[in-house]
């Protein structure tokens, strides 16, 4: 059976001795003097914007600006900024008029 | 050894004539068509690695050294365009998933390896030969090349390292491991039920 097997083996592993050069078809040359007139002589199996590639770049930037946006350190000027942006809004809003139970908190009680 | 012809041929490339073009195409065109179908088992896809090798050959004819062969030059484009070919084929199969969720039956053309054989086979043997080539298919990068150029141009051992860039120990080792590689694939595939 083994036998049977590597004799087999041999057989396929010698099956292209003396085989023909294939040929091209013809009018080969004219097909390449148009393709070399089209100037399309680049590789056409290179990176190309398939839609596949397009989904995994729109991904990648997807989860790259998440991460960002989550990873994204607080500086100085940020928080300076906030406490701005926080002041600006109390005043604008009047919050921080003093109310009648702060100005006098007894007599507050005492008229409630 | 360059010769006198080569040499000639090589200047009127230089010059830019398209007689010369012509005539290089003409002499080289089976050769490189036969190695590309061997490394890419596809015949529209070997056809389009000739045309690429042609185009190649023709703008960067001036940087050609006549220190080597043309033929050895242009064996060493077509086995580095046929090789680009097969990297693009596998990672467009990485992708296969997506691109099928997207594309339409006839965009995606259904590509079988396995069926190929070669046209140079004879008929009574082209049975083995259809079993050889699958498994050449399966080779690493550069044992495939040595195999292809070894069993289909008839490239001699010495031939093969000068295209491949290697010494011949190398060449040797290599189409020592291809055959090695080749005899498992092939075991396992007969012996199986």
């Amino acid at each position: 059976m083994k036998q049977d097997v590597t004799q087999q083996v041999e057989k396929v592993l010698n099956s292209l001795d003396q085989v023909n050069r294939a040929s091209v078809s013809p009018y080969f040359y004219s097909r390449l003097r148009t393709r070399m007139e089209a100037g399309i002589a680049q590789p056409q199996h290179g990176f190309s914007l398939q839609p596949a590639f397009t989904i995994l770049a729109l991904l990648f930037l997807f989860v790259t600006n998440v991460y960002l946006l989550l990873n994204q350190p607080v500086t100085q000027e940020q928080k300076s900024t906030e406490v701005e942006e926080q002041t600006q809004w109390k005043t604008e809003y009047a919050l921080q008029e003093v109310t009648p139970y702060q100005e006098n908190p007894i007599e507050w009680v005492a008229i409630k | 050894m360059v010769s006198q012809d080569e040499l000639d041929l090589i200047e009127r490339l230089k010059r830019g004539e398209e007689s010369a073009f012509r005539s290089l195409v003409e002499q080289y065109q089976d050769l490189v068509y036969n190695t590309a179908l061997g490394i890419v088992q596809n015949e529209s896809d070997a056809e389009d690695v000739a045309q690429e090798v042609f185009i190649q050959v023709f703008r960067s004819i001036g940087t050609f050294k006549s220190e080597a062969k043309l033929s050895t030059w242009i064996y060493r484009i077509t086995t580095t365009r046929a090789l680009d070919l097969l990297r693009a084929r596998k990672s467009k199969k990485r992708f296969g998933l997506l691109k099928r969720l997207w594309e339409t039956e006839e965009e995606s053309p259904v590509e079988n390896i396995s069926d190929f054989n070669h046209p140079g086979v004879s008929l009574e043997r082209k049975e083995e030969a259809a079993q050889l080539i699958t498994a050449i298919a399966q080779l690493p990068e550069n044992q495939k090349v040595a195999f292809v150029l070894h069993k289909l141009e008839g490239l001699s051992y010495l031939e093969i390292a000068e295209v491949m860039g290697n010494t011949l120990p190398a060449v040797e080792s290599l189409m020592h491991r291809a055959r090695l590689n080749l005899r498992k694939i092939l075991e396992k595939k007969i012996s199986a039920p």
